[in-house]
């Protein structure tokens, strides 16, 4: 899990007098899932596109699986994307489209595209063609056609975009299901944030071309998740108050300090019985903010949402 | 590259444009087999010269620039129409060129239109490499297209006139090998002006009106120019693919088939670079 399976230097597209990228530096664990998180036209998709090969960077360097410059033609084909909207042929099958990428591949393997159908869920599509398929159906298509050979690094921009809480609940299990079978690494940006938390091990915030942080899953939750906050004068006296109450999920921080994340409207009834066991509450208040919120404020406030 | 290859072979016999257009192809020529018939009954019926423009044998014909899409069998009257008779009017008048060129737009554009290219642009090694699998593609297309002309030619006069006689089959073979060459040539130039302009609707266009002749107008204004620079006489015309596609003889010379092939080989090779280059610099939108 700490091997850096691609890494980008300084990396910069500049259209015109206008960076779309700029001076990216990012760093994704092979293994990981990695949320790239912005707001519409914050470069997103400029960078998946630069990391899949699509589009020539103006400056910097792309790391991917240990080769770089002219010799990242050498692992190209161990990355599958789907960027922005699916691109698939309207007239053809989704059996077609798929046949189509692995006649690319030089893949020839009897019941290789059904497999693919067949985890992507659209086994049953027979000769529909693609341009009768709805959003979610392309959408799963395109994931599928990501598939094709086998990569080992995913990238997924914007996935989820238009599609119904049973279509976003279907593609984020296809994720994770990948991420945990192949042990696939997967670069996945989208601009909802709740949606990424549910599935991302690590994160990357762009905003106006720039890369403003990068972090893990644990560092956003201690960002972001509301919690009590509750000074005491003695916190290792409060553990069997909190055991009592079926609290687990706290840490004790600091002299006296301590964090219970969850149970917030259970934090009047907490107060009452730390004071019942003799307990000096000095503080005891809800602390933390939104995932959405913390976004929001990182790129600029809610103004510019 | 082998692997580009199947791949576009596979996206090209799986595209319904290629079925409809040889469906339409081949009505059109029983049609106009047909309408051949009844024009040249109708002129031995009335012992009138059937063909007014004559075809200097050896040569290339120096006609008048014909706008549109005119087919003329240089049949002599009294004599029988020839299959050869037949397909030196329908290709000599471009009407398969027309076809070709729809579907030469329809074809190279496809994957960049659709988005399709997005699934695997960044993941082959050489992208220039799918101009060569488009372009034998499309030359495999043309290899056909005319191969089914010669068939539907064959059949449809046996069935319409009644009787099948080939002509002088050495020179029809000649005939048809270079004008494959020509088309393949008319191909590329269609590709490349398609993969320029990156919209479908300005090269269907431009490739109709390539087809028709309609390019003379600018041919005409750049001779003008050039005349009015000083650059002497220009006559762009002689240059061109569409030229060589109508004005090439029954029985040319070996010296006009030499210049049209090097003439066609040219066009195939700048068209082919330039289109690589393209792709190798543009990013995939």
């Amino acid at each position: 899990m700490s091997e850096i399976l691609l890494e980008t230097k300084g990396l910069t597209k500049q259209f015109g007098h206008h960076k779309a990228v700029d001076n990216v530096n990012v760093h994704i664990k092979k293994g990981s899932i990695y949320g790239f998180i912005g707001r519409n036209g914050a470069g997103k998709t400029t960078f998946l596109k630069m990391i899949s090969g699509l589009s020539g960077p103006t400056q910097g360097e792309v790391h991917l699986f240990g080769y770089t410059g002219k010799d990242l033609h050498k692992v190209r084909s161990r990355i599958g994307c789907l960027i922005e909207a699916p691109g698939l042929y309207g007239n053809m099958t989704a059996y077609d489209n798929l046949k189509i990428k692995c006649k690319l591949m030089g893949i020839k393997k009897s019941g290789y595209i059904e497999e693919i159908l067949e985890q992507i869920g659209l086994a049953d599509t027979g000769n529909k063609k693609t341009k009768k398929f709805s959003l979610g159906m392309k959408q799963r298509l395109g994931i599928g056609l990501a598939l094709v050979g086998e990569p080992d690094l995913l990238v997924l921009d914007e996935p989820i975009n238009g599609l119904d809480p049973q279509g976003i609940a279907e593609v984020r299990d296809t994720i994770l299901k990948l991420q945990k079978e192949r042990n696939m690494t997967v670069l996945i940006s989208s601009h909802i944030l709740e949606e990424l938390s549910k599935i991302a091990t690590h994160y990357g915030i762009i905003h106006n071309g720039c890369l403003l942080q990068e972090m893990t899953r644990e560092d956003l939750m201690n960002c972001c998740n509301e919690r009590i906050e509750i000074s005491v004068n003695n916190p290792e006296r409060a553990i069997p108050v909190l055991d009592k109450m079926n609290i687990k999920t706290y840490k004790i921080v600091g002299k006296d300090r301590i964090y219970v994340h969850g149970h917030l409207d259970e934090s009047a009834a907490l107060n009452t019985e730390l004071v019942k066991a003799g307990l000096e509450v000095r503080e005891l208040f809800i602390a933390g903010e939104e995932l959405e919120s913390y976004f929001l404020n990182l790129t600029g406030g809610a103004v510019n949402a | 590259m082998l692997n580009m290859i199947k791949m576009d072979m596979y996206r090209m016999f799986k595209a319904k444009s290629l079925y409809v257009i040889w469906c339409i192809l081949i009505c059109l020529l029983f049609l106009s087999t047909w309408l051949i018939k009844n024009e040249y009954q109708a002129a031995v019926e009335n012992h009138e010269e059937y063909r007014n423009e004559t075809v200097e044998e050896g040569e290339e014909s120096e006609d008048d620039i014909v706008f549109g899409i005119q087919t003329v069998v240089p049949t002599e009257v009294g004599e029988d129409i020839t299959v050869f008779d037949m397909l030196f009017a329908n290709i000599g008048g471009k009407d398969i060129a027309l076809f070709l060129v729809i579907f030469a737009v329809i074809f190279a554009t496809a994957d960049i239109g659709s988005g399709y290219i997005k699934n695997f642009g960044g993941q082959v090694k050489r992208r220039e490499g799918l101009i060569v699998s488009k372009a034998l593609a499309l030359l495999v297309f043309t290899g056909l297209t005319l191969l089914i002309t010669f068939l539907t030619q064959a059949i449809s006069n046996f069935i319409v006139l009644g009787y099948l006689k080939w002509g002088d089959t050495g020179s029809l073979f000649r005939y048809m090998g270079l004008q494959i060459l020509l088309h393949f040539a008319l191909a590329m130039i269609i590709m490349t002006i398609s993969i320029l302009a990156r919209n479908n609707v300005f090269s269907m266009i431009f490739a109709i009106c390539l087809c028709m002749n309609m390019m003379v107008i600018v041919y005409s204004g750049i001779e003008t120019l050039v005349k009015k620079i000083g650059l002497g006489n220009l006559n762009l015309m002689k240059y061109t693919i569409t030229d060589k596609i109508g004005s090439l003889s029954m029985n040319f010379s070996s010296g006009i088939m030499e210049r049209v092939m090097i003439i066609s080989l040219i066009y195939i090779v700048i068209t082919a670079v330039i289109s690589m280059y393209i792709y190798r610099k543009r990013d995939i939108c």
